[in-house]
């Protein structure tokens, strides 16, 4: 208490909730591009919120249901973000409300394991402390019961009991301890006090008058959403006993009026509005420290925009893979699509790659040794192409590899060459060890890269082949 | 960029968690049925022996190039739904338990890293009974082996991406896993799990020519190239390069949307 250390520091809070009919997917949607739009209707659940928590304080915050005690509590833990201000917390944070965190269907004895766990405990240690939190959750046998068998009661001791162990620096209890009955309550109560005194940090929401005023050092009154006051219990909680009983008094009508009207100031709020309220608590203030805050309430605390060099590099990729996929769908290779684009596009896309077909290697050996000049070759490629196209459709014997003949009954080494518009030495040469005096049917013979005069005459072949 | 090395970063610095948090969260699930952790071996055991009455004896599946067929498709099957759960519950798994982990002091990003320990064991039997068949067939182990090196990481780091990037969208419009879940039905056939798209005279060959862009054709089939020793992946080359590219788009945009709204979940749900 003496001691000047700040445990928990938060500046100009507030925190905007979007009421929308329905969850708008389209806001959602640009929200995650980048731009937002301004919505009009807004819910400000906590309104400029400034204090100060040190180290060795409890401090209570009390006010009506929706006056944003929990969303305050939550936001401290970091379960929510807020949408301005900066919240400093030093120090571990550990949240206790009725059966947190808990997995429903292990036993009360791998929770704790699997708390503890989560929070970078050792085996070693948790051996050493399972059997405290055991005795100190007051379980006995049910300790090796499935969780989801639990009472309430039991679940938030349980809770209780490990978050006492995991020796957090500041505890928030949100109405966790509600549940509980008397004894444990003053058990809990000792083992805050002792931690009261090792200088840890305890936040308390609760509505329980006599709790607060027993173990809190400084309250949080918040009312809709603003602090009313802050202060000693001494003060703060006759002045909100005091609220209370005059709210009760009032005639319904004017409790609904005032509950309207302090909704509106909630819906009506506005970052400008914050602003202002900022730069009139600070009159002293220059110009340049106004402008400073100003910034920083622009600034949202995340600024995850993309930067210029992975901007690049994301464009970059995707362009590149989108040009494989282009290359991958056509009959050039990479190279050759970047060396010609406009031909790449025009006549290769969505074409079949006839290199990778199953008489590639043979094919192209045959390519290699009779053309030299690659336009040729190319070319040739082409031809080739259209006339297995033919065959596909009129033969079947030969449909996986045009560059060979399947010898026919009844054919001799000159018909073929004749049909085929070669000579018999043509033949020969790309056919090296075999024997043509003595063919027979079914016997493949390599044919020589079919000219393009040739081409007329194959198709003329495959006909009378049929 | 920065946003995906913080992602990475996370990941090395919380794997301990991550491994605790799957080890008990299959604890959790398991312990609601009376074989326990039995069924994560007994589960994808049933599942080939399913696939195999079905396609090994009904229907005298074969495979391309006469593979054994059986290794063949339970290999495709392992590595595929492998990355499907892991993209699938991945992304789920933000979105349903971001609140715990808002409580504990880690971050909501090694969560679909937790779900994918969990689907481990299923992938291991899975390929390895794929490996094991192979084995019948004549085909031992060879230094191709060496590629699974290369090939699980590659199979890890894609699926995650994917499903860090799902997640995102789906926080944003929920609606999304149906269409996860019918994309990957499509994909399943499109991808050569089951049966090779080649043998369909209707599918023009061009198509098929392309299959290797398609990221899970890539790696189920480089899980099939460790099996039967048929390629080393540089050997792929223009693919090697098309699915870094895809990888290093999806992880850098995956990683930007989640820490756009990870800190702003709540507000999205």
């Amino acid at each position: 208490m003496n001691t000047n250390k700040v445990k928990i520091k938060a500046e100009y809070l507030t925190k905007k909730f979007e009421l929308l009919p329905a969850k708008s997917s389209k806001n959602k949607a640009k929200s995650l591009i980048g731009s937002n739009s301004k919505n009009e209707k807004d819910f400000w659940a906590l309104r400029n919120i400034s204090f100060e928590i040190r180290d060795g304080e409890c401090v209570g915050v009390i006010g009506l249901n929706g006056a944003g005690k929990s969303t305050l509590s939550n936001i401290i833990s970091g379960q929510i973000a807020q949408t301005t201000g900066r919240v400093e917390i030093n120090g571990d944070v550990s949240i206790i409300a009725a059966s947190a965190g808990m997995q429903n269907n292990l036993s009360g004895r791998e929770n704790i394991r699997l708390k503890a766990l989560m929070v970078g405990m050792t085996n070693k240690e948790i051996k050493s402390k399972m059997d405290d939190i055991i005795e100190f959750s007051e379980l006995g046998p049910f300790i090796d019961q499935p969780v989801k068998t639990y009472s309430s009661g039991m679940k938030a001791k349980l809770g209780f009991s490990i978050m006492v162990h995991q020796n957090p620096d500041i505890m928030i209890i949100d109405e966790g301890l509600s549940v509980g009955d008397k004894t444990f309550v003053d058990k809990s109560q000792k083992k805050m006090f002792e931690f009261r005194d090792e200088g840890k940090t305890i936040l308390l929401v609760s509505h329980d008058m006599r709790t607060i005023k027993e173990w809190c050092d400084r309250v949080i009154w918040l009312n809709y959403g603003e602090v009313k006051a802050y202060g000693r219990p001494e003060e703060v909680i006759p002045e909100y006993e005091k609220f209370v009983q005059w709210f009760k008094k009032l005639p319904k009508k004017e409790q609904e009026k005032f509950k309207t009207d302090q909704r509106q100031a909630q819906l009506d709020y506005s970052v400008e509005e914050l602003k202002a309220e900022i730069v009139s608590q600070n009159p002293s203030k220059s110009r340049r420290v106004q402008r400073e805050v100003t910034e920083e309430l622009k600034n949202k605390k995340d600024n995850h925009k993309l930067s210029l060099t992975s901007k690049v590099i994301v464009w970059l990729c995707l362009l590149a893979f989108i040009w494989i996929t282009l290359v991958s769908l056509s009959n050039a290779t990479l190279a050759e699509s970047l060396r010609h684009p406009k031909t790449f596009f025009t006549e290769r896309l969505f074409k079949s790659d006839t290199r990778n077909m199953t008489s590639t290697t043979k094919k192209e050996a045959v390519v290699k040794t009779s053309s030299s000049s690659k336009k040729k070759a190319s070319q040739a490629k082409k031809t080739t192409r259209v006339s297995s196209d033919q065959k596909n459709t009129s033969s079947s014997s030969s449909t996986s590899n045009q560059n060979t003949y399947i010898v026919q009954a009844g054919d001799s080494l000159s018909i073929i060459a004749e049909n085929h518009g070669y000579s018999v030495e043509e033949i020969q040469q790309v056919n090296p060890g075999v024997d043509f005096s003595v063919i027979h049917p079914g016997q493949e013979i390599n044919l020589p890269e079919p000219t393009t005069s040739a081409n007329s005459t194959t198709e003329q072949s495959d006909g009378a082949n049929q | 960029m920065k946003d995906a090395i913080l992602y990475i970063k996370e990941q090395i610095k919380y794997f301990r968690i991550a491994v605790n948090l799957s080890k008990y969260s299959t604890k959790s699930t398991s312990m609601q049925n009376r074989l326990g952790r039995l069924w994560e071996i007994l589960d994808p055991l049933v599942q080939l022996a399913i696939n195999y009455i079905i396609f090994g004896i009904l229907m005298h599946r074969s495979a391309p190039a006469g593979l054994p067929p059986l290794s063949w498709m339970f290999i495709g099957m392992g590595v595929y739904s492998f990355a499907q759960h892991i993209i699938v519950t991945g992304s789920k798994s933000v979105s349903t338990q971001f609140k715990m982990t808002a409580k504990m002091k880690f971050p909501v990003s090694i969560m679909p890293t937790a779900s994918m320990i969990g689907f481990l064991t299923e992938f291991y039997i899975m390929v390895g009974a794929g490996l094991v068949i192979a084995m019948f067939s004549g085909y031992y182990p060879s230094l191709y082996w060496l590629q699974l090196l290369y090939y699980l990481p590659m199979l890890i780091i894609f699926s995650l991406s994917l499903s860090l990037l799902c997640s995102s969208i789906e926080i944003v419009f929920p609606d999304f896993k149906f269409f996860l879940n019918y994309i990957f039905k499509f994909l399943m056939y499109g991808s050569g799990v089951i049966f090779d798209l080649s043998q369909f005279k209707v599918i023009p060959k061009f198509l098929i020519q392309a299959q290797m862009v398609d990221p899970f054709y890539y790696l189920i089939e480089g899980f099939r190239d460790i099996a039967f020793g048929r390629a080393w992946f540089w050997q792929k080359g223009i693919f090697n390069v098309s699915f870094w590219l895809l990888t290093i788009f999806i992880l850098i945009v995956a990683a930007n949307f989640h820490m756009k709204i990870r800190d702003r979940i709540s507000d999205y749900l």
